[in-house]
């Protein structure tokens, strides 16, 4: 109801009405007339409850980012004749409104269906639709009856996900399948793994003329290296400490697009990949194969958030049962120096661990002052910080790709992983 | 149109209460009116929110001051009546520039034309009609002439404001 208007009039013509009574004033009785018909109008025609029944239409439930959703709400007026309807709908923040209206203001004959349609588009995250809020009022506005009704509808925006080239891990453990990960066992294979003497059933092409050579009496052949597909635990750091913004951008949206990205590559080379977000709680998605699990995987990061915990403040409580013996972990997270002892026993545990490290400072410098005073020497003190922090991790065995995110993860991985470390290579 | 209609009903009242003291030597008080008129269109167009109530109170008071006067009982129900059709018009088009949000591309606000030009004819036909009948009966009231009691008066009176708060009051009471 418009109380103020409402109250605003009821108070003039109650106020003429006593002063002209009490003045003996005809002609002032005579004026609220005019005040008189038009609350008396209002009163007649005031609207009743709305009895109105919504559905929600969604163009599509899951989309990539920059594609947008249409929503389109049906309201059919199951009630008597509305005057004038106001239909309003809420966006779920922060979507924004690409085309169409999100409110509509018309009348609503008996039987009618009103409909509303609008595009949205926006970032990463999962948008739900609550209610649709329905005013009726009648032409003069002073009486209004209000309505939420529930029209519920969702969809999921998908993070990016930027293609990469195969990622070189060599877990210590591998699964039975055969696959792209070398697997640290002699057999069928295309790398070279050792020579060993012949066996009956090799083929003469394995063999090796050099080292036969030097051994009159025997015959050697060349082995290769087995590549079997392995089980990847993908963690990705959503501790709220670490998310750093820079205008609109935030460092943790650059985290789940590596981490999306990694989950496609593993996951189309045909490994097992899990995926835990380690922030306010753990959330974990269990370990599969294929397309299924790469959807599973991109929806859990669409939903993924930042937030603070006491209990997961540090890395103490990453739940490593969770992820099988020996297999891969790839740590997608900036790093800070408490992490050190966590991710170093990981290791002793025997787990292949590669993390993927966003650079903070990079990030942060770029929207620092470049002449600010004690900038530099800020900058140079946590520069020197985090390369002790890394420096430590690789002599502990972790595999490190320290990513300034303004360039490719690609091109990162690339230049940090391409060439094996001499301590992965196979024995010979 | 709303837009035109509604400086036209601040025109009719601004000229009627203008004329009205005008011609009844109260100068002052006409060019007080004008210079509300003036005053409510300038906030329109600068889209001055909540001016229109106090610029309606403004030009009630000057109706119930002139209504005394000579000639007062043709040009005060005016004034109101035009006052009161410019003050619904001004919500009216408030309301409907208010429907959005539209897409920061598109030029303008508001719900599209088309859509809304049934709502704008039905309400103009009803603020029409309303204020049509309140200015007849008020001419009416002014003309018509005739003696109660003191009681009876009283008791009409009464009757009359107690109907019309019992009907408020019911209304709110539903509407929440």
């Amino acid at each position: 109801m418009s109380v103020g208007r409402l109250f605003l009039l009821a108070g003039v013509t109650y106020t003429l009405l006593l002063i002209g009574l009490a003045s003996l004033n005809g002609a002032l009785v005579a004026l609220t007339l005019p005040l008189i018909v038009y609350l008396g109008a209002a009163l007649i025609y005031a609207p009743d409850a709305p009895h109105l029944r919504v559905a929600r239409t969604l163009s599509a439930d899951r989309i990539l980012p920059g594609a947008s959703v249409e929503v389109r709400l049906a309201v059919h007026n199951e009630s008597a004749h509305l005057e004038e309807v106001l239909l309003e709908d809420f966006i779920p923040r922060p979507l924004t409104l690409l085309d169409g209206q999100t409110s509509k203001i018309v009348l609503l004959p008996p039987g009618k269906t009103l409909e509303l349609a609008y595009t949205v588009a926006g970032p990463r995250g999962r948008y739900q639709f609550q209610s649709v809020r329905v005013t009726a009022a009648d032409h003069l506005g002073l009486f209004r009856r209000q309505a939420l009704l529930p029209a519920p509808g969702s969809f999921i925006i998908l993070p990016e996900a930027p293609r990469m080239r195969q990622v070189a891990i060599r877990p210590l453990r591998t699964r039975a399948s055969a696959g792209l990960i070398p697997a640290r066992i002699a057999g069928s294979g295309v790398n070279f793994f050792g020579v060993r003497e012949y066996q009956y059933g090799d083929s003469l092409r394995w063999v090796n003329w050099h080292a036969t050579a030097r051994h009159p009496r025997r015959i050697f052949t060349n082995e290769f290296e087995q590549e079997r597909i392995a089980d990847v635990g993908l963690v990705l750091d959503a501790r709220q400490r670490h998310d750093l913004w820079v205008g609109d951008d935030s460092l943790f949206e650059h985290a789940v697009r590596a981490t999306a990205s990694l989950a496609d590559t593993f996951l189309r080379d045909s490994n097992r990949v899990a995926l835990l977000t380690y922030g306010a709680g753990l959330n974990w998605v269990f370990p599969g194969y294929g397309h299924l699990q790469r959807e599973r995987i991109l929806q859990a990061l669409a939903r993924a958030q930042t937030g603070e915990s006491d209990i997961f403040e540090t890395l103490d409580y990453l739940p490593t049962r969770l992820f099988p013996a020996h297999s891969q972990i790839v740590l997608v997270s900036p790093l800070c120096k408490e992490d050190l002892g966590t991710l170093v026993r990981l290791r002793a545990h025997g787990y292949e661990l590669l993390v993927i490290s966003p650079d903070p400072i990079a990030f942060e410098s770029v929207g620092l002052p470049p002449n600010g005073k004690h900038v530099a020497t800020a900058t140079r003190l946590a520069r020197l910080e985090r390369t002790l922090l890394l420096r430590r991790l690789r002599q502990a065995g972790v595999q490190i790709v320290d990513w300034s995110v303004d360039k490719p993860l690609d091109q990162a991985v690339l230049v940090s992983l391409g060439r094996v470390p001499k301590w992965a290579r196979p024995v010979r | 149109m709303i837009a035109r209609v509604t400086v036209f009903c601040i025109l009719l009242a601004a000229a009627a209460a203008l004329i009205g003291f005008a011609l009844a030597g109260a100068w002052q008080l006409g060019v007080l009116a004008a210079g509300l008129g003036g005053l409510w269109i300038v906030a329109r167009r600068k889209g001055w929110g909540g001016t229109a109530s106090p610029l309606l109170l403004g030009f009630l008071v000057l109706a119930a001051l002139g209504v005394t006067l000579p000639g007062g009982a043709i040009w005060a129900p005016l004034c109101l009546v035009a006052g009161l059709a410019a003050w619904d018009l001004d919500r009216f088009a408030g309301r409907l520039r208010g429907v959005g949000p539209r897409p920061a591309a598109a030029e303008g606000g508001g719900a599209a034309p088309d859509e809304t030009h049934d709502l704008t004819r039905r309400h103009l036909w009803r603020l029409g009609v309303v204020s049509g009948l309140g200015l007849v009966l008020s001419w009416a009231g002014q003309a018509i002439h005739f003696k109660l009691e003191l009681t009876v008066m009283l008791l009409l009176g009464f009757v009359a404001i107690l109907g019309l708060s019992r009907a408020v009051q019911s209304l709110v009471r539903e509407s929440d």
